[in-house]
């Protein structure tokens, strides 16, 4: 049977209201935090430490109150290329992974098929990783409604405004892409609800299969496209209409202030890094 | 005001970010295929969209969204150097726009097709160039890969672009007519 | 009687189903629709409408509780292809923009007859004839750019790619919104036409009832995702109370009827249109208008 909820699965951008701890952190600690820790999940390749970061960022999501099947689910249409691509890492690049990885020692062989430790470690450290950025970027945006999202990158940015760095108007660009994702999302199954209802077939049995046809994509993205550049025109009269004249000068309604919690949390995350980072080559 | 920056500039970046953005977090916008570069692209179409529309700064914005998800994507070393992830993807938006803007003059669908193929080339032969210079793969890998990868992506890139563009524009396409 | 065509009991929705952002559209919908019927559907903003009509035509599918059989198909059996049904029974969205996803006109209608297979003289022959039906001039907007069409032109527009189709179901969308009185007209004589001469069953959603009048034998009216009154014209807007509880407003002559019972002066039916109340009323006043 078909489903045309194929975005309900967009899981980023959206807020969920609460009143958590997480929640109340300054929106600056919070992206302090989340920057910080996903330097560590990038630059590590250890067991040890994606342990550490899996069980801290699970933590984290309890922390906010935010659920965590709903934020997995976020991964579940791109589930059938995550599970092709981390075969294709665990039994065709053993040779790659060993030498990028460590660990060369053949674990399993069959023909060209091998197994390797190193490869291994890629494909549960790739995996792993996928699941912690996903945490991660839901917890910063689940847990932050998008205004303050916004004042937050942008008083981060305003050092660099100095130097010339438009930081206003980027941050105003981020909020918007947020904004609208779920917007387009819905959009999106609308436009697939139009095609299905005179007649199309769309094939969409399983998962995301709609891609599979380069012409399907075509006739989706297109409108997908067009629909995106209608709305820009009708927000951009909005903004003219309402006199909007950019950063300089406006006085926000929300002052931002950092309290205790706030330098804890981003003193712990720094700690915490600064130490997984350091012992990324020792730890097992 | 920015006057770069201008409302308009900063509603379509955000915008066709958001379109970045859905591509990218499903993961519909990179389509796998088996080389060990793990994926085909069709997200540098936002960016390239953006560029012809409305300049190469909005271009080179949505050519950093673009860099952002490949690199919380990626799975090998070669996708975690900075350099290889953001620096092509910002510079398909500028190229675009370049060639676009040059050669609207002489014949509106032919600079907008023209700028897809130099956006998308900038992306493939970008990514792997530097990639070479890096060290993360050998040349004639490189070729390969990129020749395999880069027909694909122009050739779907370059009919969605060109339909959005001239419906957009109102421009008389190919067909000015519908298909009756 | 027949079978009904559609048959709903206890029909229930809900959207982003497992999450926390989880809204439960439809609780408890009771719906039949007879072959060859007209049935008006009226409700609040937000009372499940476009919900239940997009159940009507397979895009939706009933998923743990309630029933829905279209056709004598179990929609809730995964196994049932809901494709052949959408040929057979058009729906015209709500916001017109939503459905017109080609770049220009011609051939944003001709998609529905294309996916149908039908050769290319006929596409062309359906799209003309779709076109002139709703009012939109061949040749003058074969060609146009859909974006480049008002509001009302965009209207006509996803109602002819709806009819091109031929659908032996037409289910609108509150079709009527959007468009002058002029074009409002046009579209319900439209409705009228295809109901009596080519035996259409229709399913028109609004929020002004006067569409309904001349149109639909039978009414049912939705709130808050539930069925709560259905009957004829007169049964429902007899019923100006309930109606009101719910958001909905009432036609102006039912209201009339209204307040001339409230002073003691009972009409004999609810007046549905001016003529009907000319006729009420004008008696009792003792003069001669002439009508009658
Ligand atoms: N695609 C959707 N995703 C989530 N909620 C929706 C969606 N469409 C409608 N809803 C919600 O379902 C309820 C019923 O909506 P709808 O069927 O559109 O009512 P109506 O057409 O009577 O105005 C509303 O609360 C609406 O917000
Ligand atoms: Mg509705």
């Amino acid at each position: 049977m078909e489903s045309f909820e194929v975005f309900r699965h967009v899981t980023i951008g959206q807020y969920l209201p609460g009143e958590s701890l997480v929640h109340r952190l300054d929106p600056r600690a919070k992206i302090t935090v989340v920057l910080l820790l996903i330097a560590a999940v990038t630059f590590s390749t250890s067991y040890t430490a994606h342990l550490a970061l899996l069980a801290l960022t699970l933590g984290l999501i309890a922390l906010a109150n935010l659920p965590v099947r709903y934020i997995v689910s976020g991964v579940k249409p791109a589930l059938p290329f995550i599970l092709l691509l981390a075969l294709m890492q665990l039994f065709v690049y053993g040779e790659a992974a060993a030498s990028a990885v460590r660990g060369t020692a053949v674990l399993w062989q069959w023909g060209v098929l091998r197994v390797t430790a190193g490869s291994l470690r890629l494909t549960l450290v790739s995996l792993a990783r996928l699941l912690e950025l996903l945490l991660l970027v839901s917890l910063l945006t689940n847990a932050t409604p998008t205004t303050s999202l916004t004042y937050g990158i942008e008083s981060m940015l305003r050092p660099f405004a100095r130097l010339g760095l438009p930081a206003h108007e980027l941050s105003l660009i981020g909020t918007i892409a947020l904004r609208f994702v779920p917007v387009l999302g819905e959009q999106f199954e609308t436009i697939l609800k139009a095609q299905a209802s005179r007649g199309a077939n769309l094939r969409l049995g399983g998962r995301l299969q709609f891609i599979r046809s380069a012409q399907q994509m075509v006739v989706l993205l297109v409108p997908l496209f067009l629909n995106a550049l209608l709305r820009a025109e009708d927000l951009i009269l909005a903004m003219e209409a309402r006199c909007y004249g950019g950063g300089r000068g406006r006085s926000h309604y929300v002052r931002l202030r950092l309290r205790a919690p706030d330098y804890v949390a981003m003193a712990l995350a720094l700690v915490f890094t600064a130490a997984v980072l350091a012992a990324r080559n020792a730890l097992p | 005001m920015n006057s770069l920056l201008t409302i308009r500039r900063i509603v379509v970046a955000g915008l066709l970010g958001a379109i970045t953005i859905l591509l990218g977090a499903t993961r519909a916008g990179f389509i796998p295929v088996p080389t060990p570069l793990g994926d085909a692209t069709i997200m540098h179409i936002p960016v390239i969209i953006g560029g012809i529309l409305d300049g190469w700064l909005v271009g080179a914005i949505l050519g950093l969204f673009f860099g952002i998800f490949s690199f919380i994507h990626a799975t090998i070393p070669m996708f975690k150097d900075p350099l290889v992830v953001f620096l092509p993807r910002i510079l398909i938006g500028i190229t675009t726009a370049l060639a676009y803007r040059g050669l609207k003059r002489s014949n509106e669908v032919v600079a907008v097709i023209v700028a897809t193929v130099v956006g998308t080339l900038t992306n493939t032969v970008g990514v792997l160039g530097i990639g070479v210079l890096r060290g993360y793969l050998p040349l004639p890998a490189a070729v390969g890969f990129g020749v395999a990868a880069a027909i694909p992506e122009t050739i779907l890139a370059a009919i969605i672009v060109v339909a959005v563009v001239l419906a957009w524009r109102g421009v008389a396409a190919r067909r000015r007519t519908a298909d009756l | 009687m027949s079978e009904p065509f559609i048959r709903a009991k206890g029909l229930q929705y809900t959207y982003m189903a497992g999450t926390p952002l989880a809204v439960e559209a439809l609780k408890g919908v009771d719906l039949e629709v007879w072959p060859g019927e007209a049935i008006g559907l009226i409700g609040p903003a937000g009372a499940g409408k476009s919900t239940l009509v997009q159940h009507l035509n397979g895009l939706l599918r009933p998923r743990a509780r309630g029933q829905l059989w279209i056709d004598g198909q179990d929609m809730g059996d995964p196994r049932v292809d809901a494709r052949p049904l959408r040929r057979r029974i058009g729906l015209a969205f709500q916001r017109p923009e939503d459905q017109l996803f080609k770049t220009l006109v011609g051939d944003d209608i001709a998609f529905g007859p294309r996916q149908l297979g039908l050769p290319r003289e006929e596409v062309r022959e359906r799209v003309r004839w779709a076109m002139e039906m709703v009012g939109l001039d061949f040749g003058a907007f074969v060609d146009r750019p859909v974006v480049s069409l008002s509001g009302g032109e965009r209207r006509r527009a996803a109602i002819a790619g709806t009819l091109a189709l031929r659908p032996s179901t037409l289910i609108l969308d509150e079709a009527t919104s959007g468009l002058d009185p002029g074009g409002r007209r046009q579209l319900l004589d439209l409705l009228r036409r295809l109901h009596q001469e080519e035996g259409t069953t229709v399913i028109l959603v609004t929020t002004h009832m006067e569409d309904l009048v001349g149109l639909a034998g039978r009414v049912v009216v939705l709130a808050g995702g539930r069925t709560v009154l259905e009957g004829s014209l007169r049964e429902v807007y007899g019923q100006a109370d309930l109606l009101r509880r719910h958001g909905l407003g009432v036609p102006q002559m039912a209201e009339v009827g209204e307040a001339l019972a409230a002073r003691g002066c009972r009409l004999s039916r609810v007046p549905l249109t001016v003529q009907e109340a000319e006729e009420e009323i004008a008696p009792r006043l003792g003069v001669s208008c002439g009508v009658v």
